[in-house]
């Protein structure tokens, strides 16, 4: 029993090549399936923010303003509920 | 919609985990070793169904890349930038575990080949893609002329597949998709037909998190994005 797990590990003295080869695909899969749903929990995160102080209810239905707005979450979060629809409309 | 792609996302996440599960033990433990390669054939169940995945990935990409460009599809674009990181992946996925396949058959990790050039070649295709599309300020601009590049790139998708036939190459051709009977035992290729499965229906589910993900970056501002976020991910 021990011998013949021994020998499935040892993958016909290939195991180097064989284990690494699924090694990558699994970390490279993981990770990619990861990384959405890390960038969703953030971004949930922040419009929840958001929306606490009330600046989403200010533009709420005014999707077209933010369409341009990648990557102003940082500078949102920071502003105070008046000038985040501003800096939203200035950041890159 | 929102709400749509991301339940269905974890429902085809938890089913490509279960056909992943399958197609490894079928290929690694029941499927028998070949005659020829021993057990180092066993990275072929890795190796084939992401070299696939990397062609179908750019071919989406390109498709929706082209309806963003011509139909002016901001999902178009939406499902073009979820593809290529991931499309990248498959690429890198299939060029490694082709090395370590290499080095075991042919002797070395790599050889500028047809076949493994044209794939590396993929590779700078998605990455360029990305590069561009991320590089202008403005965002509808650099989608445009990610798009252009993709629409060029695709005369390397017929170079990929045809050049284990159109150049004498190290690369063997195709086993599977051959016309009448594969060439191969039906204890090796159901492991492989599961693990073809797997890679799709995670690919599917990849791109539904992704652009699930940009439609709420992208409208975050919406009663929709709060609403969302209110819920975890409920609702829309």
């Amino acid at each position: 029993m021990l011998d013949s797990v021994a020998e499935f590990f040892r993958m016909g003295g290939y195991a180097w090549f064989v284990w690494s080869s699924y090694g990558v695909v699994a970390a490279v899969l993981i990770q990619q399936y990861a990384a959405p749903l890390l960038r969703r929990r953030r971004l949930l995160r922040e419009v929840a923010a958001a929306t606490d102080r009330g600046d989403s209810a200010a533009a709420g239905g005014d999707g077209s303003a933010a369409a341009g707005a990648h990557g102003a979450a940082a500078g949102a979060t920071r502003a105070s509920a008046t000038t985040a629809t501003a800096a939203a409309e200035t950041a890159p | 919609m929102y709400g749509l792609a991301a339940r269905w996302a974890g429902r085809l996440g938890w089913a490509a985990l279960g056909l992943f599960a399958a197609g490894t033990v079928g290929g690694l433990a029941l499927a028998p070793a070949d005659y020829q390669m021993g057990d180092s054939y066993r990275i072929l169940y890795v190796h084939a169904p992401a070299a696939w995945m990397s062609m179908f990935a750019y071919a989406v990409l390109a498709t929706a890349a082209g309806a963003g460009l011509v139909w002016r599809m901001k999902l178009g674009d939406a499902v073009a930038r979820a593809c290529a990181p991931l499309g990248a992946a498959f690429t890198l996925c299939a060029l490694v575990t082709g090395a370590l396949w290499g080095r075991p058959t042919w002797g070395t990790y790599w050889v500028w080949d047809a076949r493994l050039t044209s794939e590396l070649v993929l590779l700078f295709l998605f990455l360029g893609y990305m590069a561009l599309a991320e590089a202008l300020d403005d965002r509808r601009s650099g989608a445009r002329a990610a798009a252009v590049l993709a629409l060029v790139g695709v005369v390397n998708l017929p170079i990929i597949h045809f050049s284990v036939e159109w150049w004498n190459t190290l690369h063997q051709g195709a086993s599977v998709t051959r016309l009448g009977r594969p060439s191969i035992d039906t204890r090796m290729l159901i492991p492989l037909l599961i693990m073809f499965a797997a890679f799709n229906v995670y690919f599917v589910a990849v791109l539904l998190n992704r652009v699930s993900c940009e439609l709420l970056e992208r409208e975050r501002r919406t009663r929709w994005a709060a609403e969302a976020a209110r819920g975890r991910g409920g609702h829309a």
